[in-house]
């Protein structure tokens, strides 16, 4: 699903400061951001110029205090947390640096919370829930708890989690900061092959290997998209095909 | 040292609001119980402390007969073992216009005056011959009189005129009954008495050398003296039934302390516990510090010395303040200072309880903690899983994990102990609903006392004429009854042993048996507990009459109240048994006929009972023994524990919620970005607290009723009554609706700050 542009998120001049302790920090100042469908971008930039907002901006886990934003062809601008969480459950998928999982539920009802939270029948949900965790490599451990798991199988169960209710867009933060290098790849591996079945992927790394895995490299600087990359975009494409 | 001086003080910084509300709980809890440990003490004494001050007399020679003059009072007070003697007359007047007629008691001279002298809480004994009167704490407070205030007298002289004087109140004393009014004035208004044309006559109050001991023969020279048998009270009697009331008005303080400890020390303890476990997530940095097993113990018991501390200082004031609340009932008339008190060795115990309680509470947990380490794995609970697969809506699902299951690390929130709250919270109102209900049961139900009939007809002097007794049986007023006769002493077992026979008149009225059966035959007897105890005989045994005919323990059972013995003590005889084991009893005047009468619902009473006056004999409204009155003077103490605990199990309800958004803020946030609600957050919130107090009640209201009948019927087999099991349905259930919607209201502030977790900004700082 995508909007009059074409594109699964169309960001335009975000801008969004926190108060803090001795000064506010402004962390968006102006950011602009396109992302069309089956695309695989990158964010990158040096730590605290504003990728991980942007990203729950994109994520619609945060508000701008300026600007527009549009995910799947829905205005974030004006929709009340109610109506943001509406649109997650159907077009967003989020991975994180710390994979946040339900520690208390087994690995297989942390795939199946998303997609009972969307309203789905519990079967269908399970179904898809397995056949995601066998996909990902860990449907083995299903009924183990999420803590039994290796740091790159959390992160897989955590993709798993994403995908259960087949987002528009797929968004990570950091998805390989916790991992070990092994893991790391595994976890790239992962996301290149999603990319290859159309999956629209936005992730955020301050790490180059990681953001090399992408179709295209988005940078940024001080609150801003220095570089959106569109240039390297054809180039990134045929390296994935 | 210094390290854990650092790590406690990072604690404190962090936590110190916790621990010293902590504090401020166990103060109240312990101050509570310290208050009512120090009444149960003070209330054990308070009658001793109040003969030791009261006139020092023994008997009362109570002829109520204008015939009792001058000649025989003083032959009366030269008897030899009568060491104080005071005269006074009886006087009714009507002081409240309202027709009721109160007795005074006017000192027949200034000797008589000194000897009655009451306790004074206010003003001064009216001076010999001035025309004052003291008047009791009743009539000050129901009348409005007082210090300087004049005191009406109206009296009936014998030519039918009426008489009208008055007198200045100038002392207010000490009322140790409920709705008596007592006036005494001077010895001076004796003498205008005398002279008024007034009808009255003068009775004799004395004391004995050997107190209790000479009751029996002043009786017998008291009857000489008059040449008729006289009525002698025996004040010793009276203070021991007092004695035995505050006796019990003290173990039910007791109990009391004991349940606000055990009570409000579960509620309490277990949110120690969840603080101390808390804390508990700093340990893997602290070991990987190098900290060994002792210094995270006390990296982690040390705080609580601060709760101990608030403690103490919070229960020390709190005991203080609430000592005027104690005693309690009839202790409360008889106390001669109800102001503030303080009982150090209950404080000082009260106190180092405390400090041992929480520090070594503390102790344990922490210990358990730092030893067994934290599971390596969490594991879902069976509820939570199944509300998961069930089809459950996600917000239940959520809630009902939240309830059961206690996540890991910083995360942590010890489910356990709040369960422990929520059901130790509603275990302890239900059963001190159920305990209330008990109460109730036993005073508003005479026969659990063993009062089975509606009123009793006695004849003091000689038997009930048969024909009196045929016309009163004869009515359709009287639906059943028991003639009895009741005789002072009667050996058995070698012991004297006042006795009832017994044998049923009229219908199928019959005496209660606590164990075995009633005597069928003459060779059976059947003894209340207390006689039955004192003989070391038990249902089965034999023993011998002092003729020496044989009897067969067949019961035990309650008596009725002789006057002289309560419905405890005493022997039941049939009236063969009776005759066989002392053949003059009929004839024997130390002992009365009595017709036990229960009406028939809707009849004309007055008509039997004016012919039983007709010929001297006055039947007397059943009446419950003093000490089952008496529990009507608690009942009021299961209501204010059952409120104290309800207060402190919504305290730790609450306490467990805000804890749960708190520390599983990371969870919620997740959720929220997986797509949850704000409305979710706040039933998730709401369910978890519904889910609490419903295992709260699942599990409290069966124990709560189960434990409120437990201490009900240990109370039942103490006094004794007939136990039944109580069960304060409404109040129960009424309990049921309540707990849900507090826990409801409790979950709504928790609920909103769910529902206003900021995922990004929970999940970025995190």
């Amino acid at each position: 699903m995508t909007g009059e542009t074409g594109e699964v998120v169309t960001a335009r001049g975000l801008y969004r400061t926190f108060e803090a302790e001795l000064a506010p920090v402004r962390a968006l100042r102006g950011a602009d951001l396109d992302v069309a469908p089956g695309e695989f971008v990158a964010i990158m930039g040096p730590s605290g110029c504003g990728k991980s907002t942007l990203l729950n901006l994109v994520a619609g886990l945060d508000r701008p205090d300026e600007g527009e934003i549009s995910v799947a062809g829905e205005s974030l601008v004006g929709l009340d947390d109610n109506q943001l969480a509406t649109l997650r459950r159907g077009h967003v998928g989020i991975v994180f640096q710390f994979f946040n999982l339900l520690e208390t539920m087994t690995v297989l009802e942390n795939v199946l919370m998303p997609a009972l939270i969307a309203g789905t029948k519990r079967r269908p949900a399970e179904a898809r829930a397995r056949d995601l965790l066998d996909l990902l490599g860990i449907g083995d451990k299903a009924d183990q708890a999420p803590a039994a798991l290796s740091g790159g199988q959390r992160q897989r169960l955590a993709i798993a989690r994403a995908l259960a209710n087949e987002p528009t867009l797929l968004l990570a933060d950091e998805p390989t900061g916790a991992l070990d290098s092994e893991g790391g790849l595994e976890i790239l591996e992962l996301f290149r092959r999603l990319h290859a079945q159309g999956q629209t992927i936005l992730l955020v790394t301050h790490d180059q290997p990681v953001a090399d895995a992408a179709q295209r490299v988005v940078r940024m600087r001080d609150g801003r998209v220095e570089d959106d990359g569109r240039v390297g975009a054809d180039v990134a494409a045929a390296t994935v095909e | 040292m210094a390290a854990i001086r650092l790590w406690v003080l990072a604690d404190l910084r962090r936590r110190w609001l916790s621990w010293v509300v902590l504090g401020v709980l166990a103060g109240l809890v312990v101050g509570l119980a310290a208050a009512a440990a120090a009444g149960a003490r003070r209330t054990h004494d308070v009658v001793s402390e109040y003969v030791a001050v009261a006139p020092a007399l023994d008997a009362g020679v109570l002829p109520n007969d204008p015939e009792f003059g001058p000649e025989q009072r003083r032959a009366v007070a030269d008897l030899p073992y009568v060491t104080s003697a005071a005269s006074f007359g009886i006087f009714f007047v009507e002081a409240d216009g309202n027709g009721a007629f109160w007795p005074g008691l006017v000192p027949a001279d200034p000797q008589s005056a000194r000897a009655m002298r009451d306790v004074y809480v206010e003003g001064r004994p009216p001076r010999d011959g001035a025309r004052e009167t003291s008047v009791d704490e009743n009539a000050r407070d129901d009348l409005g009189l007082g210090i300087g205030s004049r005191f009406p007298v109206v009296g009936e002289r014998e030519d039918r005129s009426r008489y009208r004087s008055s007198l200045r109140v100038v002392g207010i004393t000490k009322s140790i009954q409920e709705s008596v009014y007592n006036w005494t004035p001077s010895s001076g208004f004796y003498t205008e008495l005398a002279g008024s044309g007034v009808f009255f006559f003068t009775n004799m109050f004395v004391g004995l050398e050997d107190g209790a001991a000479d009751v029996e023969r002043l009786e017998r020279d008291v009857a000489e003296i008059t040449g008729k048998p006289v009525n002698v009270m025996d004040f010793s009697l009276e203070e021991r039934a007092t004695q035995s009331s505050t006796d019990l008005e003290a173990s039910g303080l007791w109990l009391f302390a004991a349940a606000v400890l055990l009570g409000g020390g579960a509620l309490v303890g277990q949110a120690l516990a969840r603080s101390v476990t808390t804390g508990a997530a700093e340990l893997p940095a602290w070991s990987a510090m190098g900290a060994d097993r002792t210094k995270q113990i006390a990296g982690l018991v040390l705080p609580t010395t601060l709760t101990a501390a608030v403690a103490v200082g919070v229960g020390v004031p709190v005991a203080i303040l609430l000592s005027p609340r104690f005693p309690i009932g009839v202790s409360r008339r008889f106390a001669l200072d109800l102001g503030v008190r303080v009982d150090w060795t209950v404080l000082v115990l009260a106190m180092l309880l405390t400090l041992v309680a929480v520090v070594g509470g503390a102790l344990v947990v922490a210990w358990w903690r730092v030893v067994r380490g934290e599971a390596r794995t969490v594991r879902a609970s069976t509820i939570g899983r199944l509300a998961t697969n069930s089809g459950a809506p996600p917000a239940i699902a959520i809630g009902t994990r939240l309830a059961l299951e206690p996540g890991r690390g910083r995360r942590a929130v010890p489910v356990r102990s709040a369960l422990v709250g929520a059901i130790a919270g509603v275990l302890g109102v239900v059963a001190c609903f159920t305990f209330r209900a008990g109460i109730d049961d036993a005073t508003t139900n005479p026969q659990r006392s063993g009062i089975v009939w509606d009123s009793a007809a006695r004849q003091d002097d000689g038997t009930i004429p048969p024909r009196a007794a045929s016309e009163v049986l004869g009515s359709d007023v009287v639906a059943s009854a028991i003639r009895a006769r009741w005789v002072r002493s009667v050996t058995i077992g070698g012991r004297s042993v006042a006795t009832w026979a017994a044998a049923p008149a009229k219908g199928d009225m019959q005496w209660v048996v606590l164990a075995g059966r009633a005597p069928r035959a003459p060779d059976e007897v059947a003894f209340g507990p207390d006689t039955m105890s004192d003989l070391g005989l038990a249902v089965g045994d034999r023993t011998t009459t002092g003729g020496g005919t044989d009897l067969r323990v067949v019961g035990e059972a309650l008596l009725p109240d002789s006057g002289h013995t309560s419905n405890t003590q005493g022997a039941w005889l049939l009236r063969s048994g009776l005759a066989a084991a002392q053949p003059d009893a009929d004839a024997r005047d130390d002992g009365f006929d009595a017709l036990l009468l229960r009406w028939a619902p809707g009849g004309e009473v007055r008509e039997v009972t004016g012919a039983l006056e007709e010929r001297g004999i006055f039947p007397e409204p059943a009446v419950l023994p003093a000490d089952v009155q008496s529990l009507r003077e608690m009942y009021s103490l299961p209501l204010v524990l059952g409120v104290f605990l309800a207060l402190l199990a919504v305290a730790t309800l609450a306490h467990a919620l805000v804890t749960t958004v708190r520390r599983r803020r990371h969870e919620l946030a997740v959720l929220r970005a997986l797509g949850f609600t704000r409305r979710q957050s706040r039933i998730a919130i709401a369910w978890q607290a519904t889910l609490l107090v419903v295992i709260g009640l699942a599990v409290g209201v069966p124990l709560g009723v189960a434990f409120g009948r437990g201490v009900w019927q240990w109370l039942a087999d103490s006094f004794p009554f007939v136990y039944v099991p109580p069960l304060a349905l409404v109040a129960t259930l009424f309990v049921i609706p309540v707990a849900l919607v507090v826990a409801n209201l409790l979950a709504a502030g928790p609920g909103r700050r769910a529902a206003r977790i900021q995922p990004a900004d929970v999940l970025r700082s995190e």
